[in-house]
């Protein structure tokens, strides 16, 4: 093994690549906090039945380690919405709700694929209304809005109406089916109600089920085949959800499937997935998870989303969408034996508002020019040449300017022309 | 890549003749993918088709370069990707199946084998077979002729597709078990039937009704 082998799935940010992600967060957070929307930093290891207390799969992919002081499992965070459960529940006991959380960080699953992924999420917990939903559904909305992205779409569905429909139609291997309406596997669903011996009306319905999905007739048809208690509550709530998004004037971007079951074991209710033409994945996935924080100790209803940033960087990438501050004013060469000036120079500069470096590889300073520009400064500063002018401000490789008198204010009075 | 565009995905090969027939009836003209050129990309109206080798179709579709795809269910099992698969085109039925020489010593018993030593193309779902039945499977992957593995003694069976069973035959092998039954399928990116709604769901329509006439007939 060599000593610079990397693990699979993991990946280190450039400088360049940083700047943007810093930039891209700056610009979510600045979205959130308008709609009222305050951080938290919940740690990066907990223990590991914290998560699988609620979603059994976790046990698969999260990463675990073994606790010192208690000989318990740990794991590295596989998921945030957990986290936020618990802190909610233990730390904000006494407070009233609604609470309204973001969260950025690091997010790992041990799988195929990227073990670390960026998340930039947001959860509304201790309300019960669908307006709930509606919010973060349109707080996302604003997000891509705000980022450029028009041609979004939200597919929205809900665990409980498709819960429903499984228990009405008599299923006996519910997760197989759930599996099969994830891939719209008509063929597979064929296979499986002869397996189950669904026919007749039943069979029917099973695979009117499998076209349930697209624009708001979707809701209509629903209405129409299925007419147990939690569907049809279901579908009450769903509607509520896309009248709210009409007045907000996101109808166009609201897109239905009732037919797949999506999200973690946790989720009971509404559900949404974030979709762009350009992009072949999910943006974001979140839902309702109103049995989640009870496991805590505080019964919230909640719901949230979890923003893949990764993702969202590749898109706008390919959109040309991102925007970048690389910029980076003074790099200042000493050429002197004692670095006094340049250190004042620089201290000055700084004070006025500047980003300054120094040069302190031994080199010739024609070369240093050159670095320097090539690394994205605008400005390069030589003090103490043995030729005349001893001081010179490069503003591009070629050309220079004489400095005369006060340094700093003559550098200045150069920027002003 | 366009908001408007749909990209199709095609099997070269074995599959690609019934693929665009099944497209020309279905109203999308991709009769253009089948003249020989090198030509990997054509255009049909708001059409993109690419040509890619069957193994790569739900990759390209997968990674959202392609919004749908035509593969075989052999393949779609290979790779294991979450895609749609919302139709059975019913064409290029073929089997997934394990098969030995006819002169094997001990012949092929799902309740006496342990452990397997198999030359095949298709290493995922051959693995998962047979540690599902509990036996060691020992995987040799290949890219072609792999029915030549038993002849020459790199293994004592072979997982392949059979469509008539002539290619085993010619090589003095015979079928013992069928681990899937194949045919082609429509299949989707899920961001672009999400996306491209309007689109793709007229498309997969038509479609579906078209299959509908065949069993009709």
């Amino acid at each position: 093994m060599r000593l610079t082998e990397i693990p699979k799935g993991f990946k280190s940010l450039l400088p360049e690549e940083v700047k943007r992600r810093w930039e891209l967060l700056e610009r979510i957070k600045k979205v959130v906090e308008k709609w009222g929307y305050d951080p938290l930093w919940p740690p990066t290891i907990e223990f590991l039945e914290l998560f699988t207390a609620v979603d059994k799969n976790t046990e698969e992919f999260a990463f675990k380690l073994v606790d010192r002081f208690t000989g318990r499992l740990m794991a590295v965070r596989p998921d945030f919405t957990p986290q936020v459960a618990r802190i909610v529940a233990s730390s904000f006991k006494d407070e009233e709700p609604p609470f309204r959380f973001y969260y950025m960080g690091k997010v790992f699953r041990d799988r195929d694929g990227d073990r670390e992924t960026y998340q930039f999420g947001m959860e509304l917990l201790g309300v019960k209304e669908v307006e709930a939903d509606a919010e973060v559904i349109s707080v996302v909305a604003n997000i891509l809005k705000e980022l450029g992205l028009k041609s979004f779409q939200i597919d929205i569905g809900h665990t409980e109406f498709l819960e429903g429909v499984v228990e009405e139609l008599g299923v006996k291997n519910r997760e197989k089916l759930l599996n099969l309406l994830k891939h719209k596997d008509f063929s597979g669903i064929e296979l499986f109600s002869e397996e189950e011996g669904i026919t007749g009306e039943r069979r029917e319905k099973l695979f009117s089920l499998l076209e349930l999905y697209g624009k708001e007739d979707v809701l209509e048809r629903a209405e129409k085949l299925f007419k147990n208690e939690r569907s049809v509550r279901a579908l009450g709530e769903l509607k509520s959800v896309y009248s709210i998004l009409k007045s907000y004037g996101f109808e166009e971007r609201v897109i239905f499937d009732l037919s797949e079951k999506r999200g973690m074991d946790y989720h009971t209710g509404i559900t949404y997935e974030v979709f762009h033409p350009l992009y072949g994945f999910s943006l974001g996935m979140g839902g309702r998870y109103d049995q989640l924080t009870g496991k805590f100790g505080r019964e919230l209803p909640a719901t949230g989303i979890a923003l893949s940033v990764d993702a969202l960087e590749e898109l706008l990438e390919k959109k040309g969408l991102l925007r970048t501050s690389t910029k980076k004013d003074f790099y200042i060469i000493d050429l002197g034996t004692e670095k006094h000036l340049a250190y004042e120079v620089a201290r000055e500069l700084r004070k006025k508002g500047y980003s300054v470096a120094r040069d302190i590889v031994e080199r010739d300073y024609q070369d240093s020019v050159e670095v320097a520009f090539r690394k994205g400064y605008e400005f390069v500063l030589v003090l103490n040449r043995s030729e005349e002018p001893k001081n010179v401000l490069f503003t591009s490789p070629e050309g220079f300017f004489k400095i005369e008198g006060d340094i700093v204010n003559s550098v200045l009075d150069i920027l002003k022309r | 890549m366009g908001y408007q565009t749909v990209t199709v995905a095609l099997p070269k090969g074995r599959l690609l003749k019934e693929a665009v027939d099944f497209l020309i009836k279905s109203g999308i003209d991709a009769s253009e993918t089948l003249s020989e050129t090198r030509k990997l990309i054509f255009r049909w109206e708001n059409f993109r088709f690419i040509l890619v080798k069957p193994m790569d179709v739900p990759t390209y579709v997968y990674y959202g370069t392609a919004d749908v795809g035509i593969a075989g269910k052999d393949v779609i099992e290979e790779k294991g990707y979450d895609l749609y698969e919302p139709l059975d085109l019913k064409f290029g039925a073929c089997r997934l199946s394990v098969a030995e020489p006819e002169d094997i010593s001990e012949p092929y018993d799902l309740d006496k084998l342990s452990y397997i030593r198999v030359a095949t193309k298709y290493p995922k779902v051959t693995d998962t077979y047979f540690r599902s039945k509990g036996i060691h499977p020992e995987i040799i992957t290949l890219y072609g002729s792999v029915e030549l593995a038993p002849l020459v003694g790199l293994s004592d069976r072979i997982v392949d597709l059979v469509q008539t069973g002539t290619t085993l035959k010619v090589n003095g092998l015979r079928e013992v078990d069928v681990i899937l039954h194949s045919t082609a399928r429509l299949i989707v990116n899920r961001a672009s039937l999400k996306t491209k709604y309007s689109l793709l769901k007229g498309m997969i329509d038509r479609m579906k009704e078209l299959l509908k006439e065949k069993v009709v007939k």
